[in-house]
């Protein structure tokens, strides 16, 4: 079982690893026998790209039945991966010269670098939603933001009339308000910083000691709610990031998908014998 | 149930949630979407909160209004519907605004259009060539002196050598579309051997007429720029490497076809080009042309064919190396013995050596005298004829030498010392056909040295007869014997280049074994082996193919015809 | 905001009848015959009258000799009644698949696959008029292909144990009852059969109003569950034939819990349940004097702990429970041993009964000491912490508080349940997205749901073993999908009533406003709109299994079978 479980695991990164190392093996014998290596692996590179691309596709059209998501991803990061090292056994190792070919691999790697970042980030922010708590689908995050001003708002005005003072409404004006207004902390909940909670906490804290019994409880639950807006938050934040990435990642890949059409047109109409 | 780890506890989970759909609601980000939302293309729909229903009472005519709002937004609203049936409550309407994926899209396809955008200005016509070019061209191919020589005076920077380089982006497609089909066959990619030969190519052809080809039974007639790499950087153009030669010749089923298409070649299509008047020892190509699987010089570079056929050297002059490098009764030369430099002499550059001239090499101790008495009397080296007369005219040549060489004086004195000599000489050789018979034929390299005019002393013959160095043959009554004259091999492998001058720091010994070999038929050229231990990865000498060889045929190394013609015998 | 179409009728029950054969002289007819015409019309409310209940939710069907009625495995939500003719249970060792003819689940074709990339609506709850009938509702019988007939009845049936049903039987109530396949296959007898066809809801109205009736079929039903359940245990098939019998007989039947449990559930719910308040069966340190086999719902296994109880297990269709101990105290005579856990209720459980002295005396000395369980250890603490409940073999255990959060939830009683790993997940939605594309641009499940650490059960239909939201639908449009067993809705005989949604605990239907192909809502004549209960419907139609699973890139997202906690726990260790 447990030895099934490895072997599943590292099935894909095992062939990955293994189909580099050969390609690293091969490369220099290559040289010498295919004179036009380099467009081998242009081409190799380009269906690599294409084939990569497609997993946008195979999102689009989830009702065919063309094997999971989850092996498309597997494949998606490993082959990237590859096709990176592919990059380089086709550009040879040498920096690109003209502006040209400058743009081309600038887009190649900023494409694989950001898929990277997000393989990253999708494996390490998951944990992050899960432990805060509040689980919110993306687009029902304004509604429950809402739900929580509203709440906080009635429940500083209802105790107005009963405590006769408004040192609690006051506090909320002043400093609840703009927090409960909009989406707060954005950079601040990427890098796990609880500054904001904190300090807002300990002003409650702060206030309590001047409430009556009436303001108090209404206070303790200000903070519950200052709490949950917090979560709500840091759902924004990092799930905006975790959609955010592919705001660069796909983008690229159908500008890189642009230029790559031109370099092919330009190495074919500009081909001289072999190279 | 862990604390902290709960679903928001806000959440209305009696609708689903779209994230399929494109547009949200304006109200969206205020936190309250309407109920109908926007329509696919992105219009707001919002009207009113419900759509009232007429009452009739039984026995009315007019009936009333009544609402119709859904529980879920408050059930039906305290003013109710207005008079006229119209809903009280309007819908704010809104500005749909788009979702985060709709949003993505048009990010696409905004960086597609910058992209293009960027792409189309860079292929433009007076950016084009900065946008795309490579690295430099080599010095070769740059320059105002290159700019000079264009084909075409219109044609300016890459379409010298691409034809292509200046068309509209279309016409580019059409030609790469072309070039897919023709010289770039996606089948040929893979192919060690793409054989078409490019317009690149003729570009080349244009100022390189001369460089011929390879050997006519190449089977891959590749393009220039297999082995001439461009585009590489500024200086000059990089060097050919090994890998270009190993390509065809390490590749057994490409030397196959080689050989199979020698055979079918008329075989004057296949001799080997050499310059007029060089002479090379006589090795046959072998029926199968030079089609051994090669991969380095040190590794499974044949033997040169010459030693390997075991071929002897044509030159139909008897030497003894041996006899002359080590012999003890060789005597010494201005105090020294002899040694290879004293006959093998560089041409003008240095690289081989010249043919061994009889005047400067032999005749120090070959000094062709033949009367011991007259040591001084040498005869003539060269033309038989001529040595026959020499011997037919003694008395002449007696005087001439009395007078030259001796300084006698007067008629009387010359006349006498002739008669002297002559008479001397006939007692000792009887006849002037005896003479001449012993002068061509003799081979007497010791014995008594009556041999000739015999003094009845053993010891080394002055002279022996031209037949000792010389094949001599002398059919009866022609006049003169046939020397042949001795035609030592120009170039040993004419197929390579060498320079004797390269070698200057390795001793004639360490690759010659002169010292060895009695016969003139054996053939001195080290042995590949031996070539091998310098010109190896072990030796750390350069070893790649083309320190020896030359794809471009015939081979430049050949020796100038006036060096040739100065040096025949 | 909604345009009102004074035209459109709100859907009502009997919209579509059974079969639109039953002429009234054909109702009448078989209102003669027994046990109808015994029947007190009186007793039935106006509603649902016997004659309207014949016409509309009954149909009549001949059969040729040899014809298959009912296939084992298969779902369906009709009973039997024979009119003439007989018919030949084959109680074991069963047909050959490949007689029985099974029918697939009709799929999409290929271009209707790639249909679905342009042709899904755009709006939201698109009502698409169906020109097929809708399922559920049975095809004509003239002029359709008949079903599979077997030839030489006698030779097939030579190596079966049958048993043959005569006229004014009932059979295949099991299966419409209970909402469980069909138990065993039916053919008609060799002079061919004409048979009375019930849909479920019909015969829960008869049963309803007519108690002989009730009483008839309750009998025939617990005769004939018995046998064919207690086949499936383990040790029936080391008795002889005579002692099956004597066993069958000292069998008691025992309910506990609502039928229809789901309203009691969401109010403990809010009350916050907990173990010790659910109705216990037996209890712990009690003298074991019974075997206790769970037939229907689920018992929760529990095991005193602290002040409380600690859930250990919960037991599914099938499990035993009290075996063990009383195999042991019949092994050791000298060291009895009390029951070592207690069997709770949970919802609607339906238990079969064997007194431990018929066990002792008809099934232990039979059995061989393999297939004995293991000697119970007398000293508590040595005892395993958790006990994997009979007829469970060792593999991966689920930890103790999944455990509680499964049965808490009682996520248990889903077949495909939709468990949602967030240390993975990346919430993007490619699953919600999936589910929109293969179901006409509408998700049919919601991406949120009650949350145990990383674990989160969506609120997905999980197509549970006990559909609790089918017992209330009054026209069947909610019905278990005859091969697969997936419970789905028939949007087309779907009345808007949400009795489904309303019964299903896990809050996996909604109703939505259906709307036109321009996106605007439906509304009936009475000026409200028009409603659907909708859910996942598991892809019955689709290639592949659920798109959502496939759909999610990151194995964060499956559909797994909660009755037992073995795919959970193979799952968690994945």
């Amino acid at each position: 079982m447990r030895v099934r479980r490895l072997l599943n695991r590292l099935s894909y990164p095992v062939c990955f690893l293994m189909a580099g190392a050969a390609a690293l093996w091969e490369f220099p014998r290559a040289r010498t026998a295919y004179p036009r290596l380099d467009y081998l692996t242009g081409w190799l590179l380009m269906a690599a790209v294409l084939f990569l691309t497609a997993y946008n596709g195979r999102k689009k059209i989830a009702f065919l039945p063309l094997a999971s998501s989850r092996a498309w991803l597997r494949v998606h990061a490993w082959l990237g991966m590859l096709t990176g090292l592919v990059f380089f056994l086709h550009t040879r190792w040498r920096a690109p010269s003209s502006p040209f070919e400058l743009a081309l691999a600038a887009l190649f790697v900023a494409v694989t670098l950001s898929g990277l970042v997000g393989w990253g980030l999708s494996r390490i922010l998951p944990g992050r939603l899960t432990t805060a708590g509040g689980e919110v689908p993306y687009e029902r995050i304004p509604v429950i933001r809402r739900a929580l001003r509203e709440r906080a708002q009635e429940l500083v005005l209802e105790v107005v009339p009963t405590a006769g003072t408004t040192t609690l409404a006051d506090f909320y004006a002043a400093r609840l308000s703009p927090f409960f207004s909009g989406p707060k902390g954005f950079a601040s909940h990427l890098f796990g910083s609880a500054r904001t909670l904190k300090g807002l906490l300990t002003d409650i804290d702060q206030v309590k000691m001047h409430l009556g019994d009436h303001e108090k409880s209404a206070a303790i639950e200000l903070a519950a709610l200052v709490r949950e807006k917090d979560a709500l938050d840091l759902h924004r934040s990092v799930q905006l990031v975790l959609k955010g990435w592919l705001f660069v990642h796909i983008p690229l890949t159908y500008g890189l998908l642009a230029f790559v059409a031109v370099h092919v047109v330009l190495v074919y109409s500009f081909a001289g014998g072999a190279r | 149930m862990s604390q902290g780890k709960v679903p928001s506890p806000h959440f209305d989970d009696s609708r689903y949630e779209r994230p399929n759909k494109g547009w949200l609601c304006g109200h969206t980000c205020e936190g309250c979407p309407c109920r109908i939302g926007p329509s696919p293309k992105g219009q707001c729909r919002a009207t009113t909160e419900c759509t009232p229903r007429l009452v009739l009472k039984p026995g009315e005519t007019k009936g009333t209004w009544a609402c119709t709002r859904q529980a879920d937004w408050g059930g039906p609203c305290e003013p109710g519907p207005l008079p006229d049936g119209q809903c009280c409550r309007q819908i704010e309407r809104c500005r749909p605004v788009r979702s985060l994926r709709k949003r993505r899209g048009l990010v696409v396809a905004a960086v597609l259009a910058v992209c293009l955008g960027i792409l189309m200005i860079g292929l433009s016509w007076p950016l084009r060539a900065s946008f795309i070019s490579p690295r430099p061209l080599s010095e070769h191919h740059s320059g105002a002196a290159f700019a000079r020589i264009g084909k075409n005076p219109a044609d300016q920077g890459c379409a010298h050598c691409h034809g292509n380089a200046n068309a509209r982006f279309g016409e580019l497609v059409f030609a790469a579309v072309a070039a897919s089909r023709t010289s770039l066959r996606f089948s040929e990619l893979p192919s060690g051997h793409p054989t078409d030969f490019s317009a690149m190519d003729r570009s080349c052809l244009a100022c390189h007429a001369a460089k011929s080809f390879h050997h006519a039974n190449v089977a891959a007639n590749d393009s220039c720029s297999i082995c001439h790499r461009e585009h590489q950087g500024g200086g000059p153009m990089a060097a050919v490497t090994p890998a270009n030669c190993v390509g065809c010749h390490g590749d057994a089923v490409q030397m196959a076809a080689a050989r199979e298409k020698g055979r079918l070649l008329p075989a004057a299509l296949l001799a080997p080009r050499l310059p007029p008047g060089v002479i090379v020892p006589p090795v046959p190509r072998p029926s199968t042309g030079y089609t051994e699987v090669i991969t380095s010089f040190a590794v499974d570079h044949p033997e040169f064919r010459v030693l390997r056929d075991h071929i002897p050297d044509p030159n139909t002059l008897r030497f003894n190396h041996r006899l002359h490098l080590g012999g003890s009764d060789i005597p010494l030369v201005n105090g020294r013995p002899l040694d290879c430099a004293f006959c093998h002499a560089p041409d003008a550059s240095g690289a081989f050596k010249k043919p061994v001239p009889f005047e400067t090499a032999c005749r120090v101790c070959h000094d062709l005298s033949f009367d011991e008495h007259n040591p001084g009397l040498v005869l003539p080296h060269g033309d038989p004829a001529i040595v026959r007369a020499f011997l037919r005219s003694l008395p002449v040549q007696y005087a001439d030498y009395a007078n030259r060489r001796l300084g006698l004086g007067g008629k009387d004195q010359i006349d006498a010392f002739v008669r002297s000599q002559v008479r001397s000489l006939r007692e000792r050789a009887r006849s002037g056909e005896d003479l001449e018979q012993v002068v061509f034929l003799s081979t007497m390299a010791k014995g008594p040295v009556p041999g000739i005019a015999g003094s009845g002393v053993v010891g080394r013959t002055r002279f022996s007869g031209c037949a000792l160095c010389h094949q001599v043959s002398w059919r009866g009554g022609a006049a003169v014997p046939i020397v042949a004259a001795p035609r030592p091999p120009d170039r040993w492998l004419p197929g390579a280049r060498f320079s004797h001058a390269f070698h200057e720091s390795v001793a004639c010994a360490d690759c010659h074994a002169a010292a060895k070999s009695e016969r003139t038929s054996d053939v001195l050229i080290p042995t590949q082996q031996s070539c091998v231990r310098c010109h190896s990865p072990n030796g750390g000498v350069a070893d790649s193919c083309t320190t020896c060889h030359t794809f471009h045929n015939p081979p430049p190394a050949s020796p100038a015809a006036r060096t040739l013609a100065t040096s025949q015998p | 905001m909604s345009k009102s179409n004074a035209g459109l009728n709100r859907p009502k029950r009997w919209d579509f009848a059974f079969s639109d054969e039953m002429s009234d002289q054909l109702v009448d007819r078989i209102m003669q015959m027994a046990p109808f015409r015994d029947m007190d019309p009186e007793g039935f409310p106006r509603s649902a009258q016997l004659p309207d209940i014949l016409k509309n939710d009954a149909r009549l069907r001949v059969f040729e000799p040899g014809e298959i009625v009912v296939r084992q495995g298969d779902y369906g939500n009709s009973a039997f009644m024979v009119l003439t003719g007989s018919a030949e249970v084959v109680l074991s060792p069963g047909l050959p698949p490949r007689l029985e003819g099974r029918s697939e689940p009709k799929r999409k074709r290929w271009l209707h696959l790639l249909g679905q990339f342009i042709g899904n609506s755009r709006e939201d709850e698109v009502v698409r008029t169906s020109s097929a009938r809708p399922a559920g509702v049975a095809p004509s019988a003239q002029g359709t292909a008949r079903g599979v007939i077997l030839q030489d009845v006698p030779r097939v049936l030579s190596g079966q144990r049958t048993a043959t049903i005569r006229e004014r039987d009932f059979f295949g109530e099991i299966a419409a009852l209970s909402r469980l396949p069909r138990t065993a296959t039916i053919l008609a007898g060799v002079q061919g059969a004409e048979m009375l066809e019930l849909r479920w809801q019909g015969l829960r109205d008869l049963m309803r109003n007519a108690p002989q009736l009730r009483r008839f079929i309750d009998g025939i039903y617990r005769e004939r569950a018995l046998s064919t359940f207690l086949d499936a245990l383990p040790f029936i098939k080391y008795l002889s034939p005579e002692a099956k019998q004597e066993l069958m007989d000292a069998t008691q039947f025992e309910t506990y819990g609502e039928y229809d449990w789901s309203g009691d559930y969401k109010q403990l719910i809010k009350k916050g349940a907990s173990a010790a308040q659910e109705p216990t069966i037996a209890v712990e340190g009690d003298y074991p004097n019974s075997v206790v086999i769970v037939r229907a719902g689920f018992g929760r296994l529990t095991q005193r702990y602290g002040n409380s109880h600690r859930t250990l297990n919960y037991l599914g269709s099938g499990k035993m429970y009290g075996f063990d101990e009383i195999a042991h105290n019949w092994r050791e005579p000298n060291h009895h041993v009390p029951l070592q856990y207690t069997l709770r209720v949970i919802g609607y459980t339906h238990v079969v009964v064997i007194p431990a002295a018929v066990v002792e005396r008809l099934v232990l000395p039979v059995l061989p000491k393999s297939s004995l369980p293991p000697l119970i250890p007398q000293d508590r603490r040595t005892r395993p912490r958790f006990e994997p409940a009979a007829g469970d073999a060792a593999g991966p255990r689920i930890p103790q508080d999944v455990m509680e959060f499964v049965t808490q939830g009682r996520f248990f009683n889903g077949t495909k349940t939709m468990v949602i790993d967030l240390d993975r997940c990346t919430r993007c939605d490619d699953c919600v997205r999936a589910c929109a594309d293969t179901h006409d641009n509408n998700p049919r499940f919601l991406r949120y749901g009650p949350i145990h650490d990383n674990l989160m059960i969506a609120e997905a239909c999980m197509h549970c073993a006990d559909p609790v939201c089918m017992i209330g639908c009054p026209t069947g449009a909610i019905h278990r999908d005859t091969f697969a067993g997936s419970v789905v809705v028939n949007a087309d005989t779907c009345i808007g009533c949400s009795a489904c949604a309303n019964n299903c605990p896990y809050k996996a239907i909604r109703m939505v406003e259906a709307r036109d192909a321009d996106g605007e809502i439906l509304v009936a004549s009475d000026s409200n709109p028009i409603h659907k209960a909708t859910k996942c419907d598991l892809c019955v139609d689709q290639f592949g299994g659920p798109a959502c699973e496939r759909a999610c890139p990151h194995d964060a997202l499956t559909r797994i079978n909660l009755n037992t906690t073995h795919e959970l726990a193979r799952w968690l260790q994945r």
